[in-house]
């Protein structure tokens, strides 16, 4: 079975996201701040018409996590399940094709989210599971918003 | 007959008062404001601030203006200047997407060429987070 990857940088590790995620590949984009917000949803990002929420990948992946207001090169808007997000990264690579085969248990390149690596000329990257990080972070904005309410 | 451009609809203008902190824009829908007064020409009750809300207490003695909310004739605002009323069109005013987590403190971001700028905050969520940070009430009131 095929899959498509897409390799993203961010901060300096490079990892791999399923690409037919990936709604649109953007510059550089503005963001505002939400005070007090999650390190891992720092802020929102203003595309067609919407706010949506801006989720930081250097909270599992990175050591530089965004600084107020700054911009990442490269901006990836992603639709999942509950919504849009917008993944601001430092660079992304041409999408790959790759089969089941090419993917083997992550042991060399562990990080969060991640059962799988993939051997690219010799450097090992990360799948990372990003629905799983969106639905993780669904939830837990649910169960804030139900602490709120109490 | 008239004109082509007169059936063009109009685009809806709404509008703000923006209260500019140290940092960041915020703004209250101008319909949720009462009044605005100068703090030197204020004699009401003057018990929260906006500074306490952001969780910024070094601000806290550095209010310039009070607003007195439509929500509550009792509690006041105390903010920092300086204060600007702001008209956007409607399609400029994004509600902020639930997963973002401000327990209902903000609705919306206004949209400034073309990038998110300025928060709206909800009033009533507002004056009850100022009633709740500020132990002292008076402390702004004595600086």
């Amino acid at each position: 079975m095929k899959q498509s990857l897409i390799p993203v940088k961010v901060d300096a590790r490079w990892v791999l996201l399923d690409a037919t995620l990936v709604r649109e590949i953007r510059g550089g984009e503005p963001w505002l701040p939400i005070p007090q917000a999650r390190a891992e949803l720092p802020g929102v990002m203003a595309w067609r018409g919407r706010a949506i929420p801006l989720v930081d990948l250097a909270y599992w992946f990175g050591r530089h996590r965004l600084e107020l207001r700054e911009v990442r090169p490269r901006t990836l808007v992603v639709a999942h399940d509950a919504g849009i997000v917008a993944l601001p990264v430092d660079s992304v690579r041409e999408v790959l094709t790759v089969t089941s085969n090419d993917l083997t248990p992550a042991h060399g390149s562990r990080a969060p989210y991640s059962q799988l690596e993939l051997d690219l000329n010799g450097s090992l990257m990360p799948l990372v599971d990003l629905k799983a990080i969106l639905n993780d972070l669904v939830e837990s904005a649910s169960h804030e918003g139900s602490d709120a309410a109490r | 007959m008239p004109r082509a451009e007169h059936l063009v609809a109009t685009p809806a203008l709404v509008p703000f008062l923006v209260v500019g902190t140290a940092l960041r824009a915020l703004a209250f829908p101008a319909n949720a404001v009462e009044r605005a007064t100068p703090r030197h020409d204020y004699a009401g009750p003057l018990s929260n601030s906006l500074a306490a809300v952001l969780a910024e207490p070094e601000q806290e003695y550095a209010a310039d203006w009070v607003l007195e909310l439509v929500h509550s004739k009792e509690a006041t605002l105390a903010v920092r200047g300086p204060l600007r009323v702001l008209q956007v069109l409607e399609q400029d005013v994004l509600p902020l997407p639930q997963v973002i987590s401000s327990h209902g403190l903000y609705t919306a971001v206004i949209v400034l060429d073309g990038a998110p700028a300025v928060l709206v905050l909800e009033p009533r969520q507002t004056l009850a987070r100022a009633a709740g940070s500020t132990r002292d009430t008076h402390t702004v009131s004595e600086s």
